[in-house]
């Protein structure tokens, strides 16, 4: 699959000089409101040559060069600075957008999360970014599409970075019990019944120690932090595309088997002991299995099996 | 407890309830007992002797509760998805739609929740709010009513 050279991966940590705003679509249509944007389209290439020491940037022509995918990543933007690349990718959701457009932030002011989480993360430091995805899943299944892009985050950092990444069910993406990553999904459902699928994604990658958010649910890391050395976030984010690609494919074909299987294999949370809070009810046992449509298998402590549904069971922390 | 137990289980549990399908799953065990017609266990258990004690049919129930509407005039907006339903956008924040609000078919109403995926549910009417059905954070159903709305002509 994925044609990993490893010695790209450690680059050198660039101080963030420039401060221009900098966002382009490489192919496509260019959606009416882009053009009202304050950013201007530049060539990177050419601004690194005049700018040594310009920080490493997301730039749509790299990351688009070679990319070997066939829905994920058919068109890229990259912005400067946003609120949240979901309410970008909302707006670009009612044009006749191309299926797999990716629109990348390098800095969000209002990054997203449930249950009052903001996601935080430093300029030239994440990848934040958000894919529209049409498709129209089976009701029943929709819950496995948060583990199909939780196991390619998870299998994208174990590939190509070597460290232990795991899933915490059903959307944290941890490494040694701290959270570097996690998914959030937006689903718009759309006249003529055409269902479009907004994919947030946000990963902690060159942050360091200082810049970590504090006071979190989760304490927080970064894969530099783990890796011991800056990683190559254009290489990263090729990776991660041609992952996203190949998994939504599996989904799309409803090999819904094979991603529960990957997905219980890569989750932490099978094994553990916990609380389920289910309507109004709670519920104490071990975790054994991932249920075919998403759901938890728990082993209470009085010996009955019970079976979780996705939709409403949540883990009390 | 063997397997004809349970199902013998399962079956009286089918006739007290008065279920016409029954489904358990334990480990890799997975029982599922369906009658073709009412009252097919009775006739098992009572065979036909005299046509007194033939079991009358049961009752015809129906399985999904049915939400009837006092008046003609209000229409529902109903619940795209199985999840939770929060009023508001982010936790926090004032409720999307309030009883007396007037909406139109982009008015987002609420959203509901389910495992990470958030979906936006428009009122896809033009109209008046004069009731919610669920309250903040419940669990719901596919096609449960979320809202009321007496419509208005536009």
């Amino acid at each position: 699959m994925l044609q990993t050279n490893h010695n790209n991966l450690v680059i050198n940590s660039n101080k963030n000089t420039g401060k221009r705003t900098f966002h382009k679509e490489v192919t496509g249509n260019k959606p009416e409101f882009l053009k009202m944007g304050n950013g201007t389209n530049n060539n990177q290439s050419q601004n690194r040559t005049l700018l040594p020491e310009a920080p490493e940037r997301l730039n749509p022509e790299e990351i688009t060069k070679g990319l070997k995918t066939r829905i994920v990543g058919s068109s890229i933007i990259t912005y400067e600075q946003t609120t949240s690349t979901m309410n970008i990718a909302k707006r670009i959701a009612r044009t006749e957008f191309k299926n797999g457009t990716v629109i990348f932030a390098e800095e969000q002011t209002q990054g997203k999360g449930r249950s009052g989480n903001s996601w935080f993360c430093p300029r030239y430091k994440g990848l934040l970014f958000t894919l529209l995805l049409r498709h129209n899943i089976p009701l029943d299944h929709l819950c496995l599409f948060v583990g199909t892009i939780a196991v390619s985050i998870t299998e994208t950092i174990r590939e190509t970075l070597q460290l232990p990444a795991e899933i915490k069910w059903p959307n944290d993406i941890l490494i040694g019990g701290k959270k570097v990553g996690g998914v959030l999904i937006e689903w718009e459902k759309r006249v003529k019944n055409q269902s479009v699928f907004l994919v947030g994604i946000g990963l902690n990658v060159n942050t360091s120690e200082g810049e970590l958010p504090e006071h979190t649910h989760l304490p927080a890391t970064s894969l530099a932090i783990e890796k011991l050395g800056a990683v190559d976030r254009v290489f990263l984010a090729k990776a991660l595309l041609q992952d996203i690609d190949k998994w939504f494919s599996i989904l799309k074909d409803e090999h819904f088997g094979y991603i529960t299987e990957r997905w219980k294999n890569l989750c932490i949370t099978v094994g553990e002991t916990l609380t389920i809070k289910d309507c109004d009810a709670e519920y104490t046992g071990r975790v054994i299995d991932i249920s075919n449509n998403g759901g938890l298998m728990l082993k209470l402590d009085n010996g009955k099996v019970k079976i979780f549904r996705g939709e409403h069971a949540t883990i009390k922390s | 407890m063997s397997i004809i137990d349970k199902v013998k289980q399962l079956i009286s549990i089918m006739n007290e309830n008065e279920l016409s399908e029954i489904e358990i799953q334990e480990d890799v065990t997975k029982i599922r007992i369906k009658k073709t017609e009412v009252g097919f266990t009775h006739t098992v258990a009572s065979p036909l002797t005299a046509s007194s004690t033939y079991p009358q049919p049961l009752e015809q129930k129906h399985q999904m509760p049915v939400f009837v509407q006092e008046s003609k005039n209000v229409a529902e907006v109903v619940s795209p998805m199985v999840g939770t339903f929060y009023r508001a956008s982010a936790p926090g924040s004032e409720p999307c739609v309030n009883v007396g609000d007037f909406v139109n078919e982009e008015t987002v109403v609420c959203i509901i929740e389910a495992m990470k995926i958030m979906n936006e549910v428009k009122a896809e009417m033009v109209g008046e709010v004069v009731d919610i059905c669920v309250n903040d954070g419940e669990a719901v159903e596919f096609g449960q009513p979320l809202f009321c709305i007496r419509p208005s002509t536009k």
